[in-house]
């Protein structure tokens, strides 16, 4: 046998017949098992529906009892491979837990999905698991059902032709459940499993799975217990307790001697017992219980360190086990554990802290009006404020703005926010505010409290953070093995999986797509090891490496290999979703390879902002729209095929689609007697009831043309529902009613989406559990931001270059100083702590540990900027590790990179230094950094570039012009002086006379992503003294602002400052002065020139 | 312990009412006053069987199949769509509920229970979770033999010895948020939460009773089963008005009377006796020796017994402390543990 779908078949483990065939199957180097069905066309269809509806919903859930299944694939001659995951010997395993694990995962599925009729018997039960789950209706179909162990009713349902019987359900598979086990089983089991008659039976999974709970129960290990006195009737019940459900924790009791006890809880009783007597260990067959220490359990916080008893407790049979051995180990695995876990909570309360401040900032500054009474008056209510109310101003304006207000107050168990409504008035004189139509009761709302405006748009995304740290921290992921990793990178391991040979990369150079990337060994070995190495991945891509590419192919090697995988592509930013979906838009034009994708954006006005307008028709209000068209166009044209002469009597059908739902015959003359059309009129004036009515209509058009003209009517009332606000159409999905966003939803392989929006409580039903999170510009996004869609991925793979900017720590600088307040009393560092990003801390993390390594890659080829530059950018911010393209593979990439200008040095690098100027210094205003010396300079540059360029609007691609400034001062005084449109050969107008600058001027911050022909960088600052350089010691930011450039990089600034009189800040985070650094460079290289006569 | 119930005039006309009801059996009325009885609102999943509902979609699938549009083919042709476009997962929905079934190779056909069901003359079953709130009385900790943790609706009163009448006359009760009573006001008795409430283990416990009481709840559907052990349970209260009425022979017998008011429903007609909650009052006050206001315990063997309730056990270690103690002396655990309700 081939290999088919690159699962290769190493031994045949079961022929089921009708070359129906399960095989043993290798993949990537893991094990498989794989179940052939052939192609037929008797079955095909069914076999088509099965897969979709009760198989894919399937693929890599946990279900308890049931082997998972990894994926479906159609082979190109139509056969159907259904893959399991191979299942690791459990022979440990006795019987009746077995057949309590399966109980219970059909119970799952019957509850949450309403999920009955499985292939149930010995046959199908392997190593603890039931296999061929969903295929019922397929094993009926091919007569592959082992009829030994079906309930009697379900023979005869097969048995009958019409298939008229009742239907098998859920209590048949409990019989053929029971009757695979039956010896094994006690009397009562049997007989409620075995009845004849369906009533007599289980009628939920439930009373089965407490059944097989008491007989495990009865196999299970015994700890004798020992009291003090005769134990009374009360300790009786609490011991009954103790053997029915007991959870326990360890602890060492430090006295004179260490001594073990295990505190213990039942449902209604806690207490404490001990393992050892303290003085020695020496292993004893009991334990012993102060039966007076027991009392009335409270409720706790549960946490890790409590587990659930495996063994019995009895006052009369000895113990089975060694106590003191098996507490010991047990205390110290769950200390490591317990030790992990405390990191792990005080990294994410840590990640908590930044949107937890934010938060409250917000609410802080937030409207606040302190009540100490409230009346209500019919629709309105009458709040008396408090003696110190002198805010007016702000009510005003809060009346104008009608801001919704809400109660707000404190009690001793829960904080309670009311909507109460909007100011209608408000009387400083007598401290009164009147809300009109009140949406409260009077009593929802406490008497003394405060109103509050309505924040929640402003705190929804810092909401979603801390929502997304307590999932994180409670492990309620979809792969809660990622936990560690992130939480702990440098003590959790990572699973080894496979092992990459030479042999597999060189196979699968033949398969990449991207032809380009077999010249860029890092791309490719990116790709290969980032859809291999699971369940983690970190590419690190500094300036013009060619992340997007990097993406795309990711994307389209795991669609290829796992044609069932669910991907969310997302970033920070909407700019870097769109980059690749545009390129995937590309592709799918190009026909290469289709693609199922959506782009989930925020329905405000600013999505117009946010959507780039290629992917516009690819969210889903655009997708659902074009569908509903679609789809009545199609349907029109059958209806016309199939009924043209009917169809084209268009005045007489709408007639009838008018009337059709009259049942009175005189509102039915009503509507006629308004028709301007002698003919139907006519027709119908002698009509005298609605079935003669009927009955012409059936005349002229035909029975079979009307019912599903009325048919038609319906369908198309339904496709006019399906909008995502008004959601009246649903369509039925497994258990649940689901609305077509969600239909649509299931449909797609890749959902594109910010890492804040996918969280939109829009989605909230939509449980999102993707098999690939790719997440770009990790590096830019804090810990709590990447955890949001972290958390919804099997597999992660992060996307980031540290090199450049972090994650912005806040961009208020009282949420900074409470923050740094905080910490500082705990002897941390703010930016040092809320300045790294997630994908930071991981990659400085495997890098350092061998065994993690593999899970990274730097992309080493930089392909933007000319060599000069790049070389520059390597060697002070990639301690040369970035190279530029190999002459051999782009002979041509200088050439391609050159500025065309003719300048007195050959190079891609000027620094226009305005030390000789005059007053070449900034204004030395901390909160707004100007200089105009180099505004003034930068306008000369301009003015220079517009006239040396000046065929620039006859090139295929003009050149465009970035301004970068490293303060927002000197930004906004360049915006000011600088009016772009005076530079004509940078002003692109098409033909509705539409004007496209070419020239921008931002901070770093904004071009970070983006690139230009030319950058400008102006330094800004500039001192007659020695001084502090500020914020520019951050190397990240001059990587980034020098790496935008794809031609010329023209630096401006006092280079006599910069090289002379400029120092570091003492005792800050960076300990190289590398901009000086470069200036230095650049000066010996004689590159920096101070005036225009030197260069141009 | 001591309860301070105010005795003013606010309840002037109830006392007139009220103050002979026990005298025949010698007991005399001493003080009205508003009494808070805790309960507990609880949330939970639950998986329902319900009649399933004609949604407009399956109409026209069911109307295209029994008018011999019957194949995938042709029905997905008809409607305009693909194949296999996501709308077919209605056909999977039909089959699973077994209103159509498969027949040939790329056919369907209608069941009986289709034909029915489209006729609007039998509704299959299906299943539903559903989020569902209830109500649960709080087990007096200190009573013995009490009935734990029963089941109300609050709709409907809680004396179950009231006549059909009676009952369908009710308005409901009044459930107020516990913690609003924080501010305690003198006068007003309000009877601690149990710690131990309500949990998912002790409510599946219970699932016969649960069961009973959600189907008489909602006739229209059956309960199945608990569909996940998430459980969220709410401190909530009722305010009644207490009678405390004492023995003219011997002051330590004590009766209390509860009695609904306009605090305790939501449309009040008159003063309804709540059997049940009077019985458990009363022997709550009698376990505990619960005493009024200033009055203190004369005997030395009533002292014995104030002292007894002034105790509690360390959670942690079970040590025997005072109330009042902030720490274990044993363990040194902090006394004042925040609970959380599972």
């Amino acid at each position: 046998m081939n290999s088919f779908n690159g699962y290769v078949p190493i031994a045949e483990q079961q022929d089921l017949g009708k070359g129906i065939v399960l095989w043993e199957c290798e993949k990537d180097g893991n094990s498989y098992e794989v179940l052939y069905i052939p192609l037929d066309k008797k079955y095909e269809k069914i076999l088509k529906r099965i897969l979709q509806y009760e198989i894919k919903p399937l693929i890599n859930r946990d279900i308890t009892g049931i082997q998972k299944v990894s994926d479906t694939s159609l082979l190109e001659n139509g056969d159907v491979l259904i893959v399991y995951e191979s299942i690791s010997d459990t022979s440990k395993d006795k019987p009746l837990e077995t057949m309590r694990n399966i109980a219970i995962g059909l119970s799952e599925l019957k509850l949450k999905e309403n999920r009955q009729n499985f292939v149930i018997s010995p046959k199908n039960i392997k190593k603890g698991k039931l296999q061929f789950i969903g295929l019922f209706d397929f094993f009926v179909k091919v007569d592959l059902l082992d009829k030994e162990y079906l309930a009697p009713n379900v023979k005869e349902w097969l048995e009958d032709a019409k298939k008229e019987k009742p239907q098998p359900n859920f209590q048949d598979d409990i019989y053929s459940l029971v009757k695979s086990f039956e010896t094994e089983l006690n009397e009562e089991i049997l007989q409620k499993g075995l009845a004849t008659e369906r009533t007599k039976r289980f009628n939920k999974y439930s009373d089965l799975i407490d059944l097989l709970n008491g007989i495990c129960l009865q196999y299970r290990k015994n700890l004798k217990v020992l009291t003090k006195d005769t134990p009374k009737e009360e300790f009786l019940q609490i011991l009954e307790e103790m053997n029915k459900y007991c959870e326990l924790c360890i602890e060492l009791k430090k006295g004179e001697q260490e001594q073990i006890a295990v505190k213990f809880r039942t449902e209604n009783w806690q207490g404490i017992f001990y393992v050892d007597d303290g003085r020695k260990y020496i292993a004893r067959n009991y334990v012993f219980i102060p039966v007076q220490k027991c009392i009335q359990r409270r409720n706790f916080k549960t946490d890790l360190n409590w587990f659930e008893a495996d063994f019995s407790f009895s006052l009369d049979k000895d113990s089975t086990f060694n106590s003191l051995t098996y507490f010991t180990e047990k205390f110290e695995s769950i200390n490591q554990l317990a030790l992990l876990s405390k990191t792990k909570e005080e990294t994410v309360e840590k990640w908590k802290t930044m949107p937890k401040i934010e938060k409250e900032f917000i609410e802080e500054n937030a409207l606040c009006i302190k009540y100490e009474g409230v009346k209500f008056k019919g629709t309105n209510a009458i709040f008396s404020l408090t003696s110190d109310s002198n805010n007016w101003e702000t009510i005003k304006e809060h009346k104008k703005e009608e801001t919704l207000l809400y109660a707000y107050y404190v009690t001793c168990d829960e904080i309670v926010e009311i909507k109460v409504g909007k100011i209608g008035e408000f009387r400083p004189t007598n401290k009164k505010l009147f809300i009109k139509d009140i949406l409260c009761k009077e009593y929802e709302i406490a008497e003394k409290g405060e109103l509050i405006e309505d924040i929640r748009q402003k705190v929804n995304q810092f909401k979603k953070q801390l929502k997304a740290c307590q999932k994180f921290s409670k492990r309620i992921v979809v792969n809660p093995d990622i936990c560690s990793i992130l939480a702990t990178p440098d003590n959790a391991t990572i699973p080894s999986g496979k092992t990459l040979t030479y042999m597999d990369y060189e196979a699968f150079k033949e398969k990449v797509f991207n032809k380009n990337l077999l010249t860029d060994e890092t791309q490719l070995k990116a790709v290969f090891e980032a859809i291999s190495y699971k369940p983690i991945y970190l590419i690190q891509g500094p300036p013009g490496t060619g992340k997007t590419t990097v993406i795309v192919e990711c994307i389209r090697q795991i669609i290829e290999r796992e044609p069932n995988a669910k991907i969310l592509v997302t970033s920070q930013s909407n700019l870097a979703v769109d980059n690749v979906l545009e390129k995937l838009v590309e592709i799918s034009q190009n026909e290469e390879q289709n693609f199922k994708f959506m782009r989930l954006a925020s329905e405000s006005e600013g999505r117009d902002m946010n959507v780039t307008e290629s992917i516009k028709p690819h969210t889903y209000e655009e997708k659902l729209k074009k569908w509903v068209n679609e789809t009545i166009e199609e349907n029109e044209k059958i209806m016309f095929s199939k009924f043209n002469k009917q169809e084209n009597n268009k005045v007489l059908v709408d007639f009838y689609k008018a009337t059709r739902n009259i049942e009175d015959i005189n509102k039915f003359k009503e509507k006629l007697y308004k028709q301007p059309n002698n003919y139907i009129k006519e027709k119908f004036e002698n009509s005298k009831t609605m079935i003669s009515i009927r009955e012409t209509f059936e005349n002229i058009f035909g029975k079979e043309y009307l019912k599903l003209k009325d048919i038609q009517g319906e369908w198309y009332a339904f496709l006019n529902n399906t909008n995502t606000k008004n959601k009246k159409s649903k369509l039925n999905y497994g258990i649940e009613e689901i609305d077509f966003l969600t239909a649509m939803m299931t449909e797609m392989s890749i959902i594109g989406a910010t890492c804040i929006h996918i969280a939109n409580s829009k989605y909230e039903k939509i449980n999102f559990k993707f098999d690939y999170v790719i997440m770009d510009e990790s590096s830019k996004a804090s810990p709590a931001e990447t955890l949001v869609p972290v958390n919804m991925g099997r597999n992660i793979i992060l996307i980031g270059d540290h090199k450049q900017l972090p994650p912005v720590v806040t961009r208020e600088e009282a949420v900074k100083q409470k923050v740094k307040d905080e910490l500082e009393d705990n002897g941390l560092d703010v930016e040092k702590e809320f300045g790294e990003s997630l994908f930071e801390k991981l990659i400085t993390a495997f890098e350092t540990d061998e065994s993690k390594q593999k899970h990274i890659k730097m992309l080493n080829v930089q392909y933007r900027m000319p060599k000069q530059i790049g070389s520059l950018i390597s060697k002070f911010f990639y301690d040369g590790k970035l190279e530029n393209p190999d002459e051999e593979i782009i002979s041509d990439f200088d050439e391609n990179k050159k500025h065309g200008l003719k300048l007195k040095k050959d190079t891609s690098i000027v620094f226009l230094s305005t030390s000789d100027r005059e007053n070449p210094n900034d204004n030395g205003n901390k909160f707004k950094r100007e200089n105009e010396c180099n505004m003034k300079y930068i306008k000369e540059i301009l003015e220079k570039l517009n006239e040396l360029y000046a065929d620039n609007l006859q090139k295929n691609k003009p050149f465009t012009i970035g301004i970068i400034a490293g303060y927002r001062g000197q930004v906004e005084l360049l915006r000011k002086n600088i009016r772009t449109e005076q530079y004509s050969n940078f002003v692109q107008i098409d033909e509705n006379n539409n004007k496209n600058y070419l020239i921008e001027i931002n901070t770093v911050d904004k071009f970070q992503g983006a690139e230009r022909d030319i950058i400008i960088y102006d330094i800004v600052r500039s001192d007659k003294g020695q001084s502090n350089i500020g914020f520019l010691d951050d190397y990240r930011r001059i990587n980034v602002a020098f790496s935008r450039v794809k031609r010329l990089l023209v630096v401006v600034g006092d280079s006599e400052y910069l090289i002379k009189r400029a120092t570091l800040n003492p005792g800050g985070k960076f300990t190289e002065f590398k901009l000086q650094q470069i200036a230095k460079e650049l000066q010996e290289q004689g590159l920096v020139f101070n005036n225009f006569e030197e260069i141009f | 312990m001591n309860w301070n119930i105010k005795t003013d005039k606010t309840f002037q006309n109830e006392w007139n009412e009220f103050k002979d009801d026990h005298s025949t059996e010698g007991y005399t009325l001493r003080y009205v006053f508003e009494i808070y009885l805790p309960f507990w609102q609880c949330k939970q999943n639950i998986v329902v069987e319900k009649d399933l509902e004609m949604d407009r979609f399956s109409k026209i699938l069911l109307e295209l199949i029994s008018n011999d549009l019957s194949s995938h083919t042709n029905i997905c042709q008809f409607l305009g769509i693909e194949e296999n476009n996501f709308c077919t997962m209605q056909l999977h929905f039909l089959i699973r509920n077994n209103l159509i079934r498969e027949s040939g190779t790329d056919g369907y056909e209608i069941t009986h229970e289709g034909l029915e069901f489209l006729k609007d003359r039998k509704k299959p079953k299906t299943m539903e979770t559903e989020k569902f709130d209830y109500m649960v009385k709080e087990r007096y900790s200190f009573l013995e033999n009490d009935m734990t943790n029963d089941f109300f609706d609050p709709l409907m009163p809680i004396d179950k010895q009231l006549t059909g009448a009676k009952k369908a006359d009710f308005s409901g009760y009044k459930i107020l948020q516990t913690h609003k009573n924080k501010i305690k006001e003198q006068g007003k008795i309000y009877v601690k939460h149990n710690n131990n409430g309500p949990t998912y283990k002790k409510i599946e416990g219970k699932r016969n009773d649960f069961s009973d009481f959600f189907n008489t709840l909602n006739p229209s559907k059956i309960f199945y089963d608990f569909a996940d052990s998430e459980f969220e349970s709410h401190k909530r209260s009722i305010c009644f008005l207490g009678f405390w009425y004492e023995n003219k022979e011997k002051q330590e017998d004590r009766k209390i009377d509860i009695r609904q008011f306009k605090e305790s429903v939501e449309k009040f007609e008159n003063y309804e006796l709540e059997r049940e909650l009077s019985k458990k009052v009363t022997e709550y006050v009698l376990k505990n020796d619960i005493r009024v206001g200033n009055e203190q315990s004369k005997t030395q063997e009533n002292i014995g017994a104030t002292e007894q309730s002034e105790f509690k056990f360390c959670p942690e270690c079970g040590t025997k402390l005072k109330t009042a103690a902030k720490f274990c002396t044993k363990c040194g655990v902090k006394q004042d543990i925040e609970v959380i309700y599972e």
